[in-house]
């Protein structure tokens, strides 16, 4: 255990092992996006009740998703920045928050389209929606804070301290739908019992879910790989690695 | 196919200007998300490798 998270701290490591992952993962990411959004956008059948806008569903909430577990990615890198002090998750933490922010405004901007033929009205001010502003900014304060610091360590512990703190509006984005009465809907995928949606519309949205999270670790880890090209720069093991063609 | 022909799927029920308008906006988002660390990593290697050519070079130069 503790050989792998010092293994995992390792840049050299880190660096191989990140290669050969994405060299798999990226096209597989790509097919399974474009099959998702295809089958979400032409061969899921209509919406009885909506029509056609309900096939924004298919980016609307694996968007969302994402971007919720995608915190919990940051928060975690945060808390291993400041337990350990491992630089490796210092640059995981950086890597993520605009990858989250992008997530978020996803969602936002989706919901918003959606939100106009459905509900009649671009945006409200209900409890759900609201969390998710409050989560955008999260996301963009902490890039606006690592960015503010010249000193690397002290960005470092700021924005883990920030990421921690903001982990409690995760839970209550969560459960907006359930305290407060929103015009949002509630969830309709449940992992117990019946979801409340068919499984011909119900496959190709877990196939987006799936595809979003591909999608997201394929970006951390590019955003990780350049950053540690930039921070490892002229080191003997990068040189290596990266060869000379 | 949930359409009937080409012009349906374009127009999508009326819901034409929402649904696509969403999905080109996040797909321009995805690409974005992708293309920008690949760039500035290939451009990051590309300078190291020409770093390590010149390095290399001015060693050889010096060479008796």
């Amino acid at each position: 255990m503790w050989t792998f998270i010092h293994k995992l701290g390792s840049p050299p490591w880190f660096y191989r092992i990140s290669g050969v992952i994405l060299r798999w993962l990226l096209p597989m990411t790509v097919l399974a996006l474009a099959v998702g959004i295809v089958w979400g956008l032409l061969y899921a059948p209509v919406d009885y009740k909506q029509g056609n806008s309900y096939r924004i569903i298919f980016i609307h909430v694996p968007a969302a998703v994402v971007a919720l577990a995608g915190y919990y990615v940051m928060a975690f890198a945060g808390a291993l920045s400041l337990i350990w002090k491992i630089k490796l998750a210092d640059t995981a933490m950086r890597a993520a928050a605009p990858v989250g922010a992008v997530l978020t405004a996803i969602a936002l901007f989706t919901g918003a389209v959606w939100g106009k033929p459905t509900w009649g009205t671009w945006w409200v001010w209900d409890a759900r929606i609201t969390s998710m502003l409050i989560l955008l900014f999260l996301y963009l304060g902490v890039v606006a804070l690592w960015d503010a610091y010249d000193n690397k360590a002290a960005a470092a512990k700021a924005c883990a301290v920030l990421s921690l703190v903001g982990t409690v509006n995760i839970p209550i984005i969560y459960k907006s739908v359930d305290w407060w009465y929103t015009l949002h809907q509630g969830a309709s995928i449940k992992f117990s019992g019946e979801s409340a949606i068919h499984s011909s519309m119900l496959y190709p949205l877990l196939l987006n879910i799936v595809a979003f999270y591909a999608l997201y670790a394929c970006v951390v880890l590019l955003n990780m790989r350049a950053q540690v090209e930039v921070d490892n720069r002229h080191a003997r093991w990068l040189v290596e690695q990266i060869g000379d063609d | 196919m949930a359409f009937e022909s080409w012009s349906e799927v374009w127009q999508m029920g009326g819901h034409g200007v929402f649904v696509w308008s969403a999905y080109s906006v996040t797909l321009l988002a995805i690409a974005a998300l992708v293309i920008v660390p690949w760039r500035r990593s290939r451009a990051e290697v590309k300078a190291q490798r020409a770093w390590r050519a010149r390095q290399q070079g001015a060693a050889s130069s010096h060479a008796p």
